[in-house]
């Protein structure tokens, strides 16, 4: 084994991520782009976090004392450690383009298995760097306002070697899908969309499940009565051999120990024998319906008015949107948001809360609905990655692409977005003008959404495709949030005032109309915006 | 006798991308139904022109004609008129290559009718009916390459710009698209090609400009390009080294060898 080879390869494979970027031919410059940032990020944020938890973490805790609370964030620091992993590795491979599957150089170098595994799981861990440095620091820094120091440390043994462990499983996983996934697609057909769209769905709802405080401490205080009976649960061990040597029982302390470091090189075992076996990607193929007459369809998007161009790409972008894995996330974030949403909506409910309490019990479905608005604009001309060659030299006009971009992304929730009002009134039963208000400010948010994310979308699009499609560049992503977050709060602040009698003196259908004024400025502008950074676009791709 | 039309005219067009200078004042004049090729070795500026023809890369000065309508400033009437197969093919590959076909014709507005008939002509000819349900992601490089050459021409450009247009094709269909483009030029459609395949030059294109380091060494038909060269008995490869100043190269492939 060429440890040097493991090292170098593991700063390719994260410097291909941190370069990809739309220009060609022209390594990034300035500090931001450099892959030391990550780093250098880790670097600080870990004592910071250590001395913000040392001296504020009381203050979080209502009731709760800050030792019984870091005994329970010591024990469940590997498992949460190896779900990061997991989670993140999981995020990254479906966020793949397909067609780049088969054509790494790494296929065909004499590179072993095993450095291929152990390099591509170090570069992972780098971009875990930054979270990990935030999440020891929190450790250590409560273990020490506790006088825990000993078990703090021994936590964050732990909590490396279950992420280690959480990494060795997605290299099993990546493994397995070179080669099996290829013929599941082939036998699929179909079937397959619809399935790994549910896949994705699940593994998404775990992912914010994980990452959500509250859920965590249900979770955390229903096993802490009983996690000795979980012996039988191998990514447990670690949080036992934690736990045993609480309770100094030494010899469990061991057995559970050199368990969990022979589960760990077991696992990466797995990762090489299967890397081993199933090392090049089969590129995939979906055959949808078997070979008859071609018959041109009549659209019903023609009848709709709009133009054979712009049907032939709301069609193309839906397809998309169900058949691109890296697509499906823009699915599954708002659903899987709207599902959390149900739970504290079940819990919080109260008949005798004021109308406006009852309302922001809805904000999840909401934030699900504009979110998926938001981000198909946000990526529509990213998304569009080598293939915009094609919007560039068709005879297609900026506006038959914007009015396209917006149809297909302001559709699905437009509809949702019916029903969640229609639900509204038939939970609050609200007044007239009270329903005209928060219908016009609901959908005033919702064409916002589309407008500014496109505006946003098409001024920083992210054409890569290699070796992650991300369709939109951090500024565009921030500037979009922003942007975002300003317009909808002009939007909802007349109706907000209004419920706040602020603006009791005006009459309350006076809300929406301002709210209305706000959104057709705001998309008029946005409109504008997007029609010019298209034109700049297409002229100079 | 009908007066011959000018096809694509460019006048001391020049192009520089940062401080490389890929083409220099060019100046090229192609009449209508010609088959014209672009020979030179890489980076010597034959795809920038093709894409400053397509209105891809605006030129920094110069003037660009495409059938009288000026490429800077009506870039969308070009585009009407041309099908382009870029270096290698971009293709929505989450799309089968029947759906692909569909869009474009669809962006092109082609009837239903002519639609069908086009695209059920094309799979024909390129072998790829039974393959046209499939997902492009799961083609190889040559069925890709028949997609993008089927998706320029269904519109019946009047122009077709093929930048490389044989590359990885099969022996047959590479023959498919060598003779539909006599076959189109004896309709009237002018053909703009590039390839570093010197026989290919030799047998398909009626004129030949030879580029180097952004500018034309060299322009005529193959025949001509031998007698100015003063190498009538040559093949076309040995005026081309000669012309590029890459002839001396059997010193290179020695020096390789060792």
């Amino acid at each position: 084994m060429n440890f040097k080879l493991i090292l170098h390869m593991a700063k390719i494979l994260a410097l291909s991520s941190v370069r990809a970027k739309r220009t060609k031919g022209s390594v990034p410059t300035g500090f931001a782009k450099s892959p030391l940032v990550n780093i250098l990020v880790a670097v600080i944020a870990f004592p910071v976090a250590a001395f913000l938890a040392n001296r504020f973490v009381g203050a979080f805790l209502e009731g709760m004392s800050v030792s019984v609370f870091f005994v329970q964030v010591a024990i469940f620091l590997p498992s949460f450690m190896m779900l990061a992993a997991i989670m993140y590795g999981l995020l990254f491979e479906f966020s793949q383009s397909s067609s780049a599957g088969s054509s790494d150089a790494i296929n065909w170098l004499p590179i072993r298995a095993v450095e291929f595994v152990l390099a591509s799981v170090l570069s992972m861990i780098y971009f875990l760097a930054p979270i990990l440095a935030v999440v020891f620091g929190v450790t250590l820094g409560i273990s020490l306002s506790v006088n825990m120091v000993n078990i703090g440390l021994l936590s964050l043994v732990f909590g490396v070697l279950g992420m280690f462990m959480g990494a060795f499983l997605i290299e099993i996983v990546r493994a397995i899908t070179n080669r099996v996934s290829a013929s599941f697609y082939k036998r699929s057909g179909r079937t397959t969309v619809a399935i790994r769209m549910l896949v994705f769905l699940v593994v998404m709802v775990a992912f914010i499940l994980v990452s959500n405080v509250n859920f965590l401490f249900t979770i955390l205080q229903h096993f802490m009565g009983g996690i000795e009976s979980a012996w039988f649960i191998p990514i447990l061990w670690p949080s036992l051999a934690i736990m045993n040597y609480m309770n100094t029982a030494t010899l469990q302390v061991i057995l559970y120990s050199v368990s969990s470091l022979g589960l760990a090189i077991a696992f990466l075992w797995a990762g090489v024998k299967l890397r081993e076996t199933y090392w090049v990607p089969a590129p995939f193929s979906i055959k949808l319906k078997p070979s008859k007459s071609y018959t041109p369809k009549r659209g019903f998007l023609g009848s709709l008015g709009f133009t054979a161009a712009e049907s032939a790409l709301i069609k193309k972008d839906l397809r998309g949107l169900t058949r691109r894995k890296e697509m499906i996330i823009w699915i599954a974030i708002p659903v899987a948001i709207s599902l959390i949403s149900l739970f504290s909506f079940q819990t919080s409910w109260e008949t005798n809360a004021s109308t406006i309490e009852q309302l922001a019990l809805f904000w999840g479905p909401l934030m699900g609905v504009l979110m998926f608005s938001f981000y198909m604009t946000l990526t529509g001309i990213g998304q569009e990655g080598s293939a915009f060659l094609n919007l560039v030299i068709t005879p297609l006009k900026e506006k038959e692409i914007v009015r396209s971009k917006l149809t297909t992304a302001l559709s699905p929730p437009f509809f949702a977005l019916i029903v969640l009002t229609a639900f509204i009134q038939v939970m609050l039963q609200l007044r007239f003008e009270a329903l005209i208000a928060v219908i016009v400010a609901l959908f005033a948010a919702l064409f916002e959404c589309a407008f500014v994310g496109l505006a946003l979308g098409s001024r920083f699009p992210d054409f890569t495709e290699v070796p992650r499609a991300r369709f939109i560049d951090q500024k565009g992503v921030l500037l979009g949030m922003l942007f975002i977050a300003v317009c909808i709060g002009v939007t909802f602040l007349p109706p907000f005032l209004y419920s706040l009698h602020i603006l009791e003196w005006f009459p309350l259908l006076a809300a929406p109309v301002l709210s209305a004024i706000a959104c057709v400025l705001i998309c008029y502008v946005g409109y504008r915006a997007t029609l010019s950074s298209l034109q700049e676009l297409i002229r100079q791709p | 006798m009908s007066k011959t039309q000018t096809a694509v005219k460019l006048e001391n067009v020049s192009k520089s991308f940062g401080t490389i200078q890929a083409v220099q004042n060019l100046d090229l004049q192609i009449d209508d139904g010609t088959v014209f090729g672009f020979l030179g070795p890489n980076g010597s500026g034959k795809s920038t022109t093709m894409k400053m023809i397509m209105g891809l890369l605006k030129a920094d000065s110069g003037d660009l004609n495409v059938y009288g309508t000026d490429v800077s400033r009506n870039p969308w009437e070009v585009k009407k008129l041309v099908g382009y197969v870029p270096e290698s093919p971009r293709l929505y590959e989450f799309l089968t290559g029947l759906e692909y076909l569909d869009f474009i014709a669809d962006v092109y507005g082609l009837a239903a009718e002519t639609k069908k008939t086009r695209i059920e002509e094309y799979l024909d000819a390129f072998e790829l009916e039974n393959r046209e349900n499939e997902m492009i992601s799961g083609y190889s490089h040559g069925m890709k390459q028949k997609i993008a050459i089927i998706a320029a021409l269904l519109h019946k450009p009047k122009l077709l710009i093929l930048d490389e247009p044989l590359s990885g094709l099969d022996p047959k269909s590479a023959r498919i698209v060598k003779d539909l483009i006599h076959k189109l030029a004896g309709e009237g459609v002018t053909t703009i090609m590039s390839t570093h395949v010197l026989e290919i030059a030799d047998a398909v294109c009626d004129r030949i400009a030879i580029m180097y380091q952004g500018s034309k060494l060299a322009e005529g038909k193959p025949a001509e390009l031998r007698k100015e060269s003063r190498m009538p008995d040559s093949t076309l490869e040995e005026i081309f080294l000669k012309l590029t100043g890459t002839s001396d190269i059997k010193d290179i492939v020695e020096a390789l060898g060792k």
